[in-house]
Formats: C-alpha cells, sequence, structure tokens
C-alpha cells in the first residue's frame, strides 16, 4: 500500500529542512511542539496530529530512543483502552544519518484493530524502499505488540505505543494573553474585529508557582522505540543523525 | 524471549503477505471498532474541564472547552439549561479573550442556535468566520434554519473555497502530499446535502449523507454521538425518499453506536407509525420520550394509543403535550413549531396554533415556518392566507409529501381541484409513508375529486 504524507514534523519546527541533530554524547536540546495543527486535523484526524519528537540516550548507554507525540489533548481519566492509533495512518521515523536531509533508514509503525486488543506491526530501522513524501510500508517483523504494553520486536530492540502524559508543557492562555492579536498563520488574514481591542494585556509569562501547564491534565499517545546507536549507523564518537517524524495515510 | 534478528527476518519474509494483507486496506469501505459506549464518558469529560476551570480560572481556553461539552451534555440529555450553561461558559471565555478565540465563538453561537436565537446566534458566527473559515458554515447552517437560502449557499461556497485554500497553505508549508479537501469533512457534506434537500436534488442528497456517513464509520476518534447523527441524517432522507427498510438499518446502526440517542429513537417511532406498526411505534416512542419528552414524540404517542383502540392512554399523552406547551412558553420557544403542527394535526386550539405560527414567522421565514403557518390556517379556515404560505412552503421545488399533502390539502379546500389532485398525487408519489394516517387522507381526497367532476376543469364531452 502506498501511503503520502499527511503531516511532518520536523524537530526544531521551524522550517522544513531544520533537523535534530543527535551528536553521541552531546545531545543539543530541541524545542517545538504542535498540538491541533489544523481544524481538520485536529477534529476529523486527531490520529495523525503530530505533536512533539523527543530523542534521548536510552537505558543502555550504546542505545538511543525515538519518541513520538500523537493525537494531543486526550482528557486524563480517558480510558487507557478508549483512545488508540488510527488504523489508516503509516506512523514513521525518519532517519538521515549521511548528512543529505533524505531518509537513509525508517522506523514505522502500523495499528490495527481499535481499543486494548490494538495491534502494533513495527519495521525497521531499515532503508525505505521509497523516499520523500509518499512511502511504503516495509515488511513488519512477526512479531507483533499490543497497544499500552512494551514488547520487543526483534532482539535488542523496545518498543511501547500507548497512552502516556503529554511530555510537552506551556502556559498557553498566557502566551495568548501576551500575543492576544497572535492568528494561525496558516489561515487567511483575518480582519481585526471591530471593536475589538488588539492590545496585550500581560507583557511576560506568569512567574514560576503561578504559571499553568496547559498540558498538565492531558494525555498523547506515544509511540516511543529504543534502539541500538549502531542501528541507526551512529557510530561511537563522531556519529551525527536528523530525524524528523511523519504520518501518512493510504492513498 | 529474545530473538536473533535474522530469525525474525527470515520468518517475516514467509509470513509477509499474510501480515500485510490483515492490515486494513483504506480504500475498502471501513466500520471501525468502537469502544463499548459509555453513559458517563460525556459527563466525565464535563467534570475534566470543569476541573481545568477551576485549575486556571483565567483560562479562556478551558472556558471555551466547557461550554463544549455542555452542548454535548445538551445533545444527550436535551436539558434547555445545558445550553444556557453552554453559553455562559463561552461568553467567559470571550470575557478574557476574543481575539484568536473562535472556539468560543463557535460554542457561543451554537448555544444560542440551540436556543433558537438565530439573529443573535448568526452575529456571534460572523465574528468566528473573521477568524477561521469553518464559521461560515456555522453561518449557513442558521441561514437555512433562517430560511435565507442565498447567503447560506454564498456561505457554503465561500467556505468551501477558504477552507481548501488554508488546506493547500498547509499541505505546502508541511510538505503534505494529500491536502484535506472540504469533502473530506462529513460535517460539510451534510451541510452541504441541506442545499440538495432544499432544491428537491433527493439523490444528491443523499449520495453526501452516504459519503458522509461512511467517513464517519471509518473514523475511531469521532465522538459515539456525531457518529449517530449522521446515520439519523441518512435515515431521515431515505425515510423521506419512502425507502423505510434502508432507514431503518441506518437508524439501528446510530443507534449500535449510541444506544441513548433519543433523537433517532424518535425517528424509528415515527417510521413504525408510518408502517402501521403502532406497537413498535410505542416502544420506541415511550424509549425516546423517557430520555426526552419532545412533544412530536409525545404527540406520535397518543395518536399510536388513538389507532390502538386506547383512548385513555392517548388522552393522556395529549395532556402531556399541552402542558409542555405551556411550560415551554415560560422556557422558550423551541418547540413552538411542534406545538403549532400537533394542535392543527388533531383539530384542537387552532387560535393558538396560528398565533404560535406567525410567531415563528417573525423569528424566521424557512419553508417550514410556512408549511406550518399554512397548515394551521388551513385548520382554522383561513384557506386563502393558508394557499399563500403553502405556496411559499413549495417555493423551492422540495421533495417533502408532508409539504405537498398540505399543499394538496389547501388546494381542495379552495376548490382549486386539479391543483389539488397534482399536489396529493406528488406527496404520495414521493413518499407513500409520510405520515401514519396522512397518505390514507391524501388517497381518500385523491378518490373524492376524481369522482366528483371538477369545477376548474371542463366536462369531458358526453359520450352517446
Amino acid at each position: 500500500m502506498i501511503f503520502s504524507t499527511k503531516r511532518s514534523k520536523v524537530l526544531l519546527g521551524v522550517g522544513a529542512l531544520a533537523v535534530a541533530a543527535l551528536a553521541v554524547g552531546t545531545t543539543r536540546y530541541a524545542i517545538g511542539s504542535d498540538h491541533a495543527g489544523t481544524v481538520v486535523t485536529a477534529q476529523t484526524r486527531p490520529g495523525t496530529d503530530l505533536s512533539d519528537l523527543h530523542i534521548f540516550p536510552g537505558s543502555d548507554p550504546n542505545n538511543v530512543v525515538l519518541s513520538m507525540s500523537v493525537h494531543p489533548l486526550i482528557p486524563a481519566g480517558t480510558a487507557p483502552s478508549a483512545v488508540s492509533f488510527d488504523q489508516d495512518v503509516l506512523y514513521q521515523f525518519k532517519i538521515d544519518n549521511t548528512g543529505d536531509n533524505v531518509e537513509d533508514l525508517v522506523i514505522q509503525a502500523r495499528f490495527q484493530g481499535t481499543g486494548a486488543n490494538q495491534k502494533v506491526f513495527i519495521a525497521g530501522p531499515t532503508k525505505p524502499s521509497r523516499i520523500g513524501t509518499v512511502t511504503q510500508f516495509q515488511t513488519p517483523y512477526a512479531i507483533t505488540g499490543t497497544l499500552n504494553q512494551e514488547f520487543s520486536p526483534k532482539a535488542g530492540m523496545k518498543v511501547f505505543a500507548g497512552l502516556r502524559s503529554d511530555p510537552f508543557f506551556i502556559d498557553l492562555d498566557q502566551l495568548f494573553t501576551i500575543l492576544p492579536d497572535r492568528k494561525d498563520p496558516l489561515l487567511p488574514s483575518p480582519a481585526t474585529p471591530p471593536g475589538e481591542a488588539n492590545t496585550p494585556k500581560a507583557t511576560s509569562f506568569r512567574a514560576p508557582g503561578d504559571a499553568k501547564d496547559f498540558l498538565a491534565n492531558f494525555n498523547v499517545l506515544g509511540l516511543v522505540v529504543e534502539v541500538p546507536k549502531s542501528a541507526l549507523a551512529i557510530r561511537a564518537g563522531r556519529g551525527k543523525i536528523r530525524v524528523w517524524e511523519t504520518t501518512s495515510i493510504a492513498q | 524471549m529474545v530473538l536473533g534478528g535474522a530469525l525474525v527476518w527470515a520468518k517475516m519474509s514467509g509470513s509477509q503477505l499474510l501480515v500485510r494483507s490483515q492490515l486494513p486496506s483504506a480504500t475498502a469501505p471501513v466500520v471501525v471498532a468502537r469502544a463499548a459506549y459509555d453513559p458517563a464518558q460525556v459527563q466525565k469529560t464535563l467534570e475534566f474541564y470543569a476541573a481545568q476551570v477551576r485549575y486556571d480560572p483565567g483560562n479562556a481556553i478551558f472556558k471555551a472547552s466547557l461550554a463544549a461539552q455542555y452542548l454535548e451534555s445538551y445533545r444527550e440529555t436535551g436539558d434547555s439549561a445545558d445550553a444556557t450553561r453552554a453559553e455562559q461558559a463561552a461568553r467567559a471565555s470571550l470575557a478574557i479573550r476574543t481575539h484568536g478565540n473562535s472556539e468560543a465563538y463557535f460554542q457561543l453561537s451554537r448555544a444560542l442556535l440551540t436556543q433558537h436565537r438565530f439573529p443573535e446566534a448568526l452575529v456571534v458566527a460572523r465574528k468566528a468566520a473573521v477568524l477561521n473559515p469553518v464559521g461560515l458554515r456555522e453561518c449557513a447552517d442558521i441561514e437555512i434554519e433562517v430560511g435565507d437560502y442565498d447567503k447560506a449557499t454564498h456561505d457554503i461556497n465561500a467556505s468551501q473555497k477558504a477552507v481548501a485554500a488554508a488546506a493547500r497553505s498547509v499541505a505546502l508549508v508541511r510538505g503534505d502530499t494529500a491536502p484535506a479537501k472540504p469533502d473530506d469533512d462529513p460535517a460539510f457534506l451534510a451541510l452541504a446535502s441541506r442545499l440538495n434537500e432544499l432544491h428537491g436534488d433527493s439523490t444528491g442528497e443523499l449520495e453526501l449523507l452516504t459519503r458522509a456517513v461512511k467517513l464517519a464509520d471509518a473514523n475511531a476518534d469521532m465522538p459515539v454521538q456525531s457518529v449517530a447523527w449522521f446515520h439519523e441524517r441518512l435515515g431521515r432522507c431515505l425515510g423521506m425518499m419512502g425507502q423505510l427498510d434502508e432507514a431503518e438499518k441506518s437508524y439501528m446502526e446510530g443507534l449500535r453506536v449510541f444506544p441513548r440517542d433519543y433523537r433517532t429513537m424518535a425517528a424509528l417511532a415515527h417510521l413504525n407509525a408510518a408502517r402501521g406498526d403502532w406497537k413498535e411505534a410505542i416502544d420506541w416512542g415511550q424509549r425516546a420520550a423517557n430520555i426526552v419528552p419532545a412533544p412530536e414524540t409525545l404527540a406520535l404517542l397518543g395518536d399510536a394509543y388513538t389507532a390502538l383502540g386506547d383512548s385513555q392512554k392517548a388522552a393522556a399523552q395529549f395532556r402531556l403535550v399541552e402542558q409542555i406547551g405551556k411550560l415551554s412558553k415560560a422556557q422558550g420557544v423551541i418547540y413552538d413549531r411542534q406545538h403549532a403542527l400537533f394542535y392543527a394535526d388533531h383539530g384542537r386550539n387552532l387560535n393558538e396554533a396560528v398565533k404560535l405560527a406567525r410567531g415563528e414567522l417573525r423569528v424566521r421565514h424557512d419553508i417550514y415556518t410556512y408549511d406550518t403557518l399554512a397548515w394551521t390556517l388551513f385548520k382554522a379556515g383561513q384557506f386563502a392566507e393558508a394557499a399563500a404560505n403553502a405556496k411559499r412552503a413549495l417555493a423551492f421545488g422540495t421533495r417533502d409529501a408532508s409539504l405537498y399533502f398540505h399543499a394538496g390539502m389547501i388546494a381542495a379546500a379552495q376548490g382549486q381541484n386539479q391543483l389539488a389532485q397534482t399536489y396529493l398525487q406528488r406527496a404520495l408519489d414521493i413518499n407513500p409513508y409520510f405520515h401514519p394516517t396522512q397518505p390514507a387522507t391524501a388517497r381518500a381526497t385523491l378518490a373524492n375529486l376524481n369522482a366528483a367532476p371538477s369545477p376548474d376543469t371542463k366536462l369531458p364531452p358526453t359520450s352517446g
């Protein structure tokens, strides 16, 4: 089945070519999150709505963890079985280990069924048979997992797909108070509504203790993969990779 | 268990086809398995957002979300207090911030629409539309309700263009190859289908609603209440075309995902009554009325008991309709049209019925308000004015058998026999099951008209 990219999220999130660099031994911190990217994405296809990508050292110094957050804004208290990944979506980590911003390896996930028994299929890290925005699900491992349960599709690789607390934090309402004229840059430019003052009501974020994390009580679906660095062709001491994540729907 | 990588790959190659064929194909129609309906879910989510508002009382976003949850609750309970609470929460959100707060405008507009405060709802929807082109659809929805069909058409087209343009921008910026199309959005399809319905294009309406239902069924993330709503729309469309079995299937599918959907239960009561299955009609009607005792449902229950010869139970239901009429006078105007039709259908309080219909016409001038006024005036014996309003109700060629039945009976009362024959025949052609008893009235009237020499047609030359 051929998939076309519905959403993609690059770490740092400042442009199509921005990438996350992971130098072994020195992780550069990346900041960028985007919840409910568009109305259509958020309301009709939240399973394609990527919110975060994190890369960090694994439980073993030879390992690296890639973590995708998707389907944001799930209220805390929602049963873990009530929300699951979109069956028609191909979830991917794309990894460039040669510095040309083209994916050399992909780690892919697809899901079957809904609810607590949803099955998790993992492929990769492997060389993709197609690169770019139109991609293909590679042959998955025979060992499949279940939603919300850690499993090992192959030796040395650990995967978790399921409900987790949203790792991002922001005092979002205060941001909108500081920038009341903020508009979605992707929507047509609105006229300023008549009679409504377009003046900031605050100049800074609230102090620690007063600030409220908008996302404190929300969950996401997390797809977390731990693999040996060697599986991503990161060489000890000088390896560097660029990682981005995509969600694609079948064409 | 740790398996060697090579072994796994070897195994995989053998089972590759099996595994891949197990994965669903997006091209095949998909009805996703959903988690079982949790009757407490809406309340739980409402309480979650109420807690979020307590956690950060100055937060405009949480207040708008709370408003949305009150409206979700309203959809389950029909409790008008929920609509009022939604209005208050949305206003509180806008009191904190108006800029960029399209969500609060949306919720406020919907809360006002729910209360049939159409002009206010439209003003607010326009503000939402300035911030977000999806707001144009809210405007169109309200404009259809009040009968401003040209404006609604304009807004639907404008929203389609704006949403498509926004989706293209999104695709461009994000490098997507498959920008979302308005046609991917079941809510848009359902809205657009209302114009097909208005203009008598049942085929177009059915096509759009069928697509909308398919999209809703395939979306595991859509709330069950919304999924059921799409099935109810499709069922209603099929039912109006006289395809009762197909309509029933759609209703039952809606109830399967959302078992407490009182609107669908009421629709099933009407469907079974149209079939003449009064017992089944009572069963569904009672279940619907136990959740929300809408006048239309209670009146149908009364009709069902009458048909089964239980005049006591029928009278009890009819009394209830009247009591609710008095109550709703104090609470608002949501059920005025239903009450007016009830009075007209049952030959009660005809002056009050006309008054209610005229009152409604001050608020909106859609075809159904004209139809209600026509039917109440007819029952009150004011045929000329009734005919003028029936004509307005049919102005767009809407294929609704009830409209033609009403117009036909009015024409017959005016002695316009040929017109009456045309209208009544049309009603029966569109849907021979449009009402439990009125199709029989239409047939009997047609038989009389056919038998009697028509005063407005020349008598055929006698032979022999």
